[in-house]
């Protein structure tokens, strides 16, 4: 620095001194000389121009201190000291001022130079600027402070593990989720770490094999997306593995949730046995589940994108596009019922619950044909039950049985009664539907409570006959449990059948009797004859003649009366089948007829008859009632008795709504004890008199046949008779009174 | 051999069956005294010795009676269960003679406990022979309470 330099001297020298000097100048950093006293000996111009200082001259004599910060003059101070002390030369960084005030960062490294004889002692001071290395160098302290607070806090793993498989680095807050602090496993092997491990071990050994490894390791649960990457030094050989591990366990789960949500749903969607089907409101299905096949034999593949429109019937288009179009609406549609076509040309009916959502449908469908036919089957069969219900012949009433707590059946309620029923029953259904049975038919007691209660705990079908009181009617009831606590009673009305099981009853008893009385009454005389002829065959052998006359007349009289028996029993068979056809006959004249035939008689016994005036028309056979007052009076006379004055009366007198006409007489009478047993078949009172028996039993025949009753009235023997009988009067016209 | 003749009440309504009976028994060899009424109520009155039968001397006790089963006003069977739930006379023989060949008429008979039950015969000769030994039964062979 300074021009005067003392010991430069001319030739090889001089040479070399130019040498190093130009060396000095070239150099980058600025060189300068400081003195004992610590004053700039020396500047070359690099380190003029670093220092801001415009020339040599003006840097000479400077104290070099005073280029340096204030702040670190004192630290500098001491540099030069124990440069001076002669310790080593050392380099140190400063913060140094320019000429103008300026500041720059510089590292000054300081030297003694060699004492040599003559020569000062200086300090060479070379200083680099450093300003723009320092910069930089903050600036990357600054970036990996950054960086290592992001690794730091990183959801992740950052990691180094050299070439023998040692971790150098273990950062990151995942680390928690392997039971790991931050640095806690640095100087640990990988290999020892993470043996249990395969896939690790595998994955790093790739690594440092020069492999950039990707991976997704399942570590007890925590699964964590690993990139290990090969670290290379300059040479370009693998010197460890660095390694990013990011947590990936909650991402992991959510998306096997969401993927597991959507199996399911497609799973439901293909096995739903309902009907599944996406649509929108423009009338193409879009999506459908593999069970239309089943309905319409075509494929899910083949319907979808077809307009279903298509395959409507034709008249359940307009409800179906209503009910779309109310989609369309965003409004849902439950219960939509149509038909849709099926692949073979027969219709199904698909009921359908439907949600809006936008242009789509998304639709839940049944196939119900098959309950729709079935319940038509069944209104059908309904219909026709109750068809039968209303028209059977039979009644039929269905009821429910009532329980007491102790659940005693205490009644029964009426719910349901057929025109039948109100027909048999004279009861209108108005008057008993609904109502507890003893209420309906006003009996204190239910009627038949026992019966159907065994009915309806056993569940076994109960029939009987029987007569019902409240209507003085036989009724033939069936009754049936159709479930627990109900049950049902068909009944017929069967008060003809049982009138007529009565009259048949009678008829037959009637029938034994007259068989019985015919085979005895006909075989009687038969002895008689037989008795009489073998009698007197043994009086003519023993020529003995006195009994012959009366034992013939015996003969005669009982072949007679065999004769008059079967006359009259063929008369008797004959009431029934009537000659001649029924109508109306003036009675008082039939009786004056009467009269008149039985002159000869009467006027023998010397009766007098009175006919009452007045008589109502009947309705009737004329000959056979003939034939009644015909035998009624005859029987009058012959059992007249030793009555002197004999008188009979025909009359009539109104009882009630029947006429009853009478034949009495003043004669014998007859013992009320025999009342019943004159009008049998044969029955006589009295061994002696004439006739067969037969004559009565033929009045009350035809009496009987007639509809009428006949029965006899008297106070006794020797008090006269009354016969009474009752005889229909012609429909239209009211007896006269 | 009992040494009182055989007292028996007929009672018939058919007065040639009577007759007949009459005859037959009168030429059997069996000494009898018949006493003859035609319906049950005078059966009844003859055995109780009531009405126009009271005078016991005319109209002993029978020693057994023949009953027809059809009869005016009382009927054989009524007349039967009469006598036979009577302890006066339910230990008279009563033989049931009747036309009738009903079996019905038969049971009831024995159910009112007639002692024996007869058919008249048609003919004759067997009419002739079974009162002939109905006589002699009841006379020679069986043994009467009185």
């Amino acid at each position: 620095m300074s021009t005067t330099a003392p010991h430069i001297s001319d030739g090889p020298l001089r040479e070399a001194e130019d040498l190093f000097h130009d060396l000095i100048e070239a150099l980058p950093d600025a060189v300068s000389l400081v003195d004992r006293e610590g004053r700039i000996a020396y500047a070359s111009r690099t380190g003029l121009k670093l220092y801001g200082v415009p020339s040599v001259a003006l840097a000479i004599g400077q104290v070099a201190l005073d280029f340096v910060a204030p702040e670190e003059r004192e630290r500098a101070a001491q540099h030069l000291t124990e440069v001076w002390a002669g310790r080593p030369a050392r380099s140190a960084q400063y913060t140094l001022l320019r000429a103008d005030g300026s500041r720059f960062i510089g590292e000054i490294n300081l030297a003694r130079c060699n004492e040599a004889a003559g020569r000062p002692s200086l300090v060479i001071a070379v200083t680099r600027d450093v300003t723009e290395r320092t910069q930089r160098e903050a600036a990357l302290m600054e970036s990996e402070r950054h960086f290592r607070t992001v690794l730091l806090n990183a959801q992740a793993i950052i990691f180094i593990i050299d070439r023998e498989g040692v971790f150098r680095l273990s950062e990151g807050q995942a680390l928690a989720a392997l039971g790991f602090r931050p640095g806690q496993v640095v100087g640990q092997s990988a290999f020892e770490l993470y043996r249990d491990f395969p896939s690790v071990v595998e994955s790093i050994r790739r690594a440092l094999a020069g492999e950039l490894v990707r991976v997704i390791n399942d570590l007890n649960g925590a699964i964590f997306d690993t990139v290990y990457t090969p670290y290379r030094d300059l040479d370009g050989r693998v010197t460890g593995v660095v390694g990013i591990s990011i947590d990936i366990t909650e991402r992991r789960r959510a998306e096997i949730a969401l993927q597991q949500k959507s199996e399911e749903i497609d799973r439901y969607f293909t096995s739903a046995l309902d009907l599944l089907c996406i649509a929108d409101t423009g009338g193409f299905f879009r999506r459908l589940n593999p069970q239309w096949e089943a309905t319409l034999g075509y494929t899910a593949a083949d319907l979808q994108g077809r307009s279903f429109l298509d395959l409507i019937h034709p008249d359940d288009l307009e409800s179906t596009l209503k009910a779309v179009s109310q989609l369309a609406a965003q409004k849902d549609v439950f219960n939509f019922i149509n038909r849709y076509r099926h692949k073979d040309g027969s219709y199904r009916w698909i009921e359908w619950r439907s949600f809006a959502s936008g242009e789509l449908i998304y639709a839940t469908a049944r196939d119900i044909t098959d309950r729709r036919r079935t319940e038509e089957a069944l209104r059908e069969s309904e219909q026709r039950f109750h068809a039968l219900f209303d028209h059977m012949t039979e009644g039929v009433a269905l009821h429910e049985m009532v329980y007491d707590a102790s659940g005693q059946a205490v009644d029964y309620r009426i719910l349901e009664v057929n025109p039948a029923y109100e027909k048999h029953t004279g009861i209108s259904a108005r008057q008993v539907r609904g109502q507890l049975a003893s209420v309906g038919y006003g009996t204190s007691q239910p009627p038949y409570l026992a019966e159907w209660a065994a009915v309806v705990a056993s569940g076994q079908p109960h029939h009987q006959e029987t007569y019902f009181p409240p209507l003085k009617r036989h009724f033939r009831i069936s009754a049936i449990s159709p479930k627990p606590g109900f049950f049902a009673t068909v009944f017929e009305d069967i008060t003809e059948r049982k009138l007529r099981e009565e009259e048949l009853r009678r008829k037959n008893e009637e029938l034994e009797r007259f068989t019985y009385t015919v085979s005895h009454d006909l075989k009687s005389p038969l002895i008689t004859i037989k008795g009489f002829a073998g009698s007197l065959l043994h009086d003519v052998a023993a020529g003995r003649h006195e009994r012959l006359a009366p034992d013939l007349q015996r003969i005669a009289d009982a072949t007679d009366r065999m004769a008059g028996l079967l006359s009259d029993l063929l008369e008797l068979s004959r009431i029934g089948r009537s000659a001649h056809p029924p109508g109306e006959v003036h009675f008082a004249q039939l009786a004056r007829d009467t009269l008149e035939l039985l002159a000869g008689p009467i006027h023998k016994r010397q009766v007098t008859v009175t006919v009452q005036p007045d008589f109502p028309v009947v309705y009737g056979d004329r000959r056979r009632l003939q034939t009644v007052v015909q035998n009624l009076v005859e029987n009058a006379v012959k059992f007249m008795g030793d009555q002197p004055q004999p008188r009979i009366e025909i009359g009539w007198r109104a009882a009630g709504s029947e006429t009853v006409f009478f034949v009495r007489d003043n004669g014998m009478g007859i013992d009320p004890r025999y009342h019943q047993t004159v009008f049998g078949l044969f029955n006589k009172l009295e061994a002696k008199t004439e006739g067969t028996g037969i004559g009565l039993a033929i009045v009350q025949r035809i009496i009987e046949v007639h509809g009428g009753r006949i029965w006899l009235e008297s106070e006794g023997a020797g008090r006269g008779s009354t016969v009474c009988f009752t005889l229909p009067l012609p429909a239209k016209k009211e007896p006269t009174p | 051999m009992n040494g009182e003749p055989l007292r028996i009440l007929l009672v018939e309504d058919n007065a040639d069956h009577a007759e007949l009976v009459k005859r037959n028994l009168a030429d059997s060899q069996v000494a009898n005294r018949l006493f003859h009424v035609e319906d049950g109520e005078a059966a009844l009155d003859f055995l109780y010795q009531r009405g126009a039968f009271a005078d016991p001397a005319q109209f002993p006790r029978p020693h057994l009676m023949l009953l027809d089963l059809r009869l005016p006003r009382v009927d054989g069977l009524e007349v039967l269960k009469e006598v036979k739930s009577s302890p006066a006379l339910l230990s008279l023989p009563v033989v049931v003679l009747t036309t009738s060949e009903a079996e019905r008429d038969v049971a009831r008979a024995y159910a009112y406990h007639a002692n024996s039950y007869l058919t008249k015969p048609v003919d004759f000769g067997q009419f002739a022979a079974l009162l002939k030994d109905l006589g002699f039964y009841w006379l020679a062979w069986n043994r009467r309470p009185w």
